[in-house]
């Protein structure tokens, strides 16, 4: 691949939809104090599919409420600020992006939700913020969706290569596209702002830098393999990514909250993607 | 081989790995999603619960222990292969055993 084939890849990116408005201003809000709950409720509000799917989520037999919700600032009280913000956000990218009725793209969320889960267990289980975990694994993949999406011929050579076992994703991306997921993911995270922790999350979620390893990026990277080897979906072709032993090392985990994270992630994983995958178009 | 002759209806939800279908499993058009006689594994009660599948047949006396031990290859064997890149560090090592460890105790 050429410098100039590279070029086109990445002004391709830069010219993908903006995430809306509402999502932007959640996720900025991510390590902020100075939001209240009245001011993250009217912007889920204002955004009437967030409003009902937050809604739905908060009424789940996922969180077992003892009387119904009714309201949105109900439902941020009862489920927690973060975690509301949390919910609220996944389920807006996963309608934005679109697709989830396509196999493709509904095997592409639902790994991304598996990780997500995980990564919100090993983050609680690591004394870390659990909901900004989650996010992170939610995104960690988006490089992957939008480089098949813009570029489905090259990218269906990618996976052809590592179906094959000839390479694995980022070396198949990297000589077919010449820029690998985590790139792509990087860059769309730096256009929409992310947080800098979120952003290192999806830009290096493969290999953290030193001074990550024990916080998001680490975790998004330990839930990565974790899920992988849970082979929640059986693809045929999967492959667990290398388990950096410093990564590992320093999240200060032990075996016991290893199993404890398989367990709560399998346990939450169907329901999650009920929750999280269904349009509520597909409800009218 | 014997032929099985009891069975219960068990609830997917409630249903274990390590199970064996007493019957096939069809889809409401009529296609066969799994044949009898085969060992269910967590990811195949996933995917009958993402097709709609509510309760199965399984037969009453449990998985034999050579259904066990084949069950058991398979899931060492399904893991390997996933592995396959994973390299041998010690952080893969344990990640791998630990989930082995888990799937293995969903068939005892």
């Amino acid at each position: 691949m050429t410098a100039r084939d590279v070029t086109f890849v990445v002004n391709n990116l830069r010219d993908l939809p903006a995430l809306p408005s509402v999502v932007l201003d959640l996720i900025s809000a991510f390590g902020r104090d100075d939001v209240d709950v009245t001011t993250l409720a009217d912007k889920i509000s204002m955004d009437q599919g967030m409003a009902a799917k937050i809604l739905r989520i908060a009424n789940s037999s996922f969180y077992g409420l003892p009387a119904k919700v009714k309201t949105v600032r109900q439902a941020v009280l009862v489920l927690g600020f973060d975690t509301a913000r949390a919910l609220a956000v996944a389920s807006k990218v996963i309608d934005h992006f679109g697709g989830a009725h396509q196999a493709r793209v509904a095997e592409f969320w639902r790994h991304s939700i598996a990780t997500a889960v995980c990564a919100r267990s090993l983050a609680r289980h690591a004394g870390l913020d659990h909901d900004a975990a989650f996010i992170a694994g939610l995104l960690h993949d988006i490089g992957r969706l939008v480089l098949a999406v813009g570029f489905p011929v090259e990218y269906a050579r990618v996976l052809d290569e590592c179906a094959a076992d000839e390479a694995t994703l980022g070396e198949a991306e990297l000589r077919i596209l010449g820029v690998d997921h985590e790139r792509a993911g990087q860059m769309l995270a730096e256009a929409w702002k992310f947080p800098a922790v979120i952003r290192r999350a999806i830009g290096n979620h493969h290999a953290p830098a030193g001074a990550d390893l024990a916080d998001i990026p680490g975790v998004v990277h330990a839930a990565n393999a974790v899920v992988q080897a849970l082979d929640l979906d059986g693809a045929t072709h999967a492959a667990v990514p290398p388990l950096l032993d410093a990564a590992w090392d320093s999240l200060g985990l032990t075996d016991s909250h290893l199993l404890a994270a398989c367990r709560e992630t399998e346990g939450q994983f169907e329901e999650a993607c009920r929750l999280l995958m269904r349009s509520e178009d597909h409800e009218r | 081989m014997t032929t099985m002759t009891r069975f219960r209806a068990v609830p997917i939800d409630e249903a274990r790995a390590g199970a064996v279908l007493h019957d096939d499993v069809r889809d409401t058009a009529g296609n066969v999603l799994l044949p009898r006689s085969t060992v269910l594994d967590g990811a195949m009660l996933r995917a009958l619960a993402r097709r709609g599948v509510a309760t199965l047949l399984v037969a009453a006396d449990g998985p034999t222990l050579d259904h066990l031990a084949a069950e058991r290859a398979r899931v060492r064997a399904r893991l390997a292969y996933l592995c396959r890149h994973a390299g041998d560090g010690p952080a893969n090592g344990l990640l791998r055993l630990v989930v082995e460890q888990y799937r293995l105790a969903e068939l005892s």
